[in-house]
């Protein structure tokens, strides 16, 4: 066997059956393994103990950026750099920079919400083996895949197939690297 | 459910046969709280004056009515977009919607009120400001004992007859055969209509008995003013309400995490919506710079009021705002608790800073006088309120049955989707 394998994929009919098997293997003590579902499942991510919460914290430094951007840019352009009497108000009428506030904390939290995204996923991706696996296509249609990664410490071939194999998949196989 | 979803409380829940002596309990105390108001009130007319007294009324009748018209809010917007949030709390907020019978009949004194023509609220019942205010008098025709008592009480039986309606439909689904959907479709049909009532009507209302306080003072958006803040008020209450209901059968089972979230981020949804009303009220007002519409808010933002301003911008908007943006805070039920819990401690002084400052700087009331009355007001108007809804609770099932799309329960051995 020269051919590297990326891991094992487990396919299931039920998506309870992939919560249920994706709480047993993080019991068992996997920790790299990915499922794939044809609808997003929260428990799958629960049951993967999966917390990784950077692209909330990336939005909220940029909303804040946004505010800073865009409240310093009013503040200098009307009241300091170009101060004009308008209507006899003060120059730092705040009230009247709000919806600039509003808009450029919006703007830069959805950029960087849609640019984090792409990028932390590692969007584009011409290639992935996950792919390699016979049947995935369903994958996006009914069936509910399982794939312990061969990077995993616990990863044995034969150890972890027979694990996969007593959560009553329709299926498990070697997906090439 | 699987099991990292683990339960939001700690002890074991109670069972589900204790919940009716809970509600007799809210029915109970809720009586013993009006009882107490009432003399309260009357303390406070006895010592300051009636015309406080009917003032302080109004306003907080504001917060009990509109408790109520959320809760009928909700009840609309459940049987149009479904969800299982809303199948959680249907029971309760059509108990709330149902309770506005009692609210009909605490409105009737202010009807009695306007019908005897006394200007103890309301200036343009004054005879002697409609001959000498010419916008006043050019304004009678709407402004009328006659035409105002025949708006507010066709509007008040229209809600109660869409509360009725539902509630009745509702109860026979829960007897209705399996997969018989033409009560729901039916209910939803109801609801759209009665989102539109809501809207027109509620507009009306907040015209006819807020904004008229001052004739001569009109925005378009004051109705929205008052139809975001009972939305706000009615999620506020539905986490508290749930924060106790979970501690018994079978609301234990069907709460989690996630049921929670939801209701966190409506209400964020309406801290966020209030600022936006309110903010678009002011901006157009404040560019505008016209003397007609700056009294106004020149009334709250001096004499005292601006503190009251300012803190309303920071504790009903900003701080609930940032607190809520966590989703740590709202997957957990004490601090989610805690914020609803002060959101409704500040609703109470935004309906207070919304009306009262008319009265203190236009019509010359005491203020102290009016902070009086408008205590004793909510015990009295409070308690009536839960009296209703407590006695509401008692005669029905606590969760519909038959509602196979929205159940939680009936959808065991699957994962229900986004």
């Amino acid at each position: 066997m020269s051919i590297p394998i990326y891991g094992l994929m487990a396919e299931f009919e039920k998506p309870d059956q992939l919560i249920h098997a994706t709480e047993a293997a993080h019991a068992a003590g996997y920790r790299r393994m990915d499922a794939y579902t044809p609808f997003p499942i929260e428990e799958v991510s629960e049951a993967m103990h999966f917390h990784d919460d950077l692209v909330r914290r990336i939005v909220l430094v940029a909303a804040i950026s946004g505010m800073i951007t865009a409240l310093t840019l009013q503040v200098l352009g009307s009241a300091v750099d170009y101060p004009l009497n308008i209507g006899g108000r003060p120059l730092l009428s705040w009230p009247a920079f709000l919806p600039i506030t509003f808009e450029l904390t919006i703007l830069f939290a959805g950029i960087a919400a849609v640019l984090s995204v792409i990028v932390l996923n590692g969007l584009p991706q011409p290639y992935h083996p996950a792919f390699n696996a016979p049947n995935f296509e369903r994958a996006s249609i009914d069936r509910f895949f399982l794939c312990i990664e061969s990077n995993d410490p616990q990863f044995d071939l034969s150890a972890t197939r027979k694990f996969l194999e007593e959560l009553h998949p329709v299926q498990v196989s070697e997906v090439e690297q | 459910m699987s099991a990292t979803s683990s339960s939001l409380i700690e002890t074991p829940p109670r069972p589900e046969s204790e919940l009716p002596a809970l509600f007799a309990k809210v029915q109970t105390y809720g009586m013993i709280a009006a009882g107490l108001g009432l003399v309260l009130l009357l303390v406070a007319g006895f010592l300051t004056s009636w015309t406080e007294v009917w003032r302080g009324y109004l306003i907080a009748y504001f917060f009990w009515f509109g408790l109520s018209m959320g809760s009928l809010g909700i009840v609309f917007l459940y049987h149009l977009a479904g969800g299982r949030w809303g199948f959680i709390v249907r029971r309760p907020m059509e108990a709330g919607a149902v309770a506005l019978v009692a609210m009909l009949v605490m409105f009737l004194p202010i009807v009695g009120l306007v019908l005897t023509s006394n200007p103890a609220v309301y200036v343009w019942l004054d005879p002697a400001k409609i001959a000498s205010d010419p916008i006043i008098a050019a304004k009678g025709w709407y402004l009328n004992p006659g035409a105002w008592s025949s708006r507010a009480l066709f509007s008040l039986g229209v809600f109660i007859g869409f509360a009725f309606i539902l509630r009745q439909s509702s109860l026979r689904q829960d007897s209705a055969p399996d997969g018989d959907f033409s009560l729901a479709s039916r209910m939803r049909q109801l609801s759209g209509l009665g989102v539109l009532f809501y809207v027109v009507l509620m507009t009306m209302i907040a015209v006819d008995w807020a904004m008229s306080i001052e004739p001569h003072w009109f925005s378009a958006i004051y109705g929205v003013l008052f139809i975001v803040g009972q939305g706000l008020s009615v999620f506020a209450f539905i986490i508290v309400m749930v924060s106790v209901l979970v501690r018994f059968q079978p609301f234990a089972a069907i709460i989690n995490k996630d049921r929670l979230d939801e209701y966190g981020k409506l209400m964020l949804a309406f801290v966020v919506l209030w600022a936006y009303v309110n903010y678009g009220q002011y901006i157009i007002i404040w560019s505008g710079n016209i003397h007609e519409f700056t009294p106004w808010y020149l009334n709250r933002l001096g004499e005292g009021w601006i503190v009251l301003s300012v803190f309303l911008m920071l504790f009903h908007f900003a701080v609930p705002f940032a607190l809520l943006l966590s989703r740590l805070l709202k997957r957990n039920l004490r601090l989610l608790t805690l914020v609803a819990g002060w959101v409704l401690v500040v609703r109470l002084l935004e309906i207070f800073w919304l009306i009262a400052p008319d009265f203190v700087n236009s019509f010359g009331s005491p203020l102290i006088a009016l902070i009086m009355t408008y205590i004793a007001a909510h015990i009295l108007l409070g308690g009536v309120w839960f009296m209703a809804f407590g006695w509401v609770l008692q005669r029905q099932p606590v969760l519909a049955a038959n509602d196979l799309r929205n159940d939680p329960r009936a959808m065991k051995g699957q994962v229900a989707h986004a």
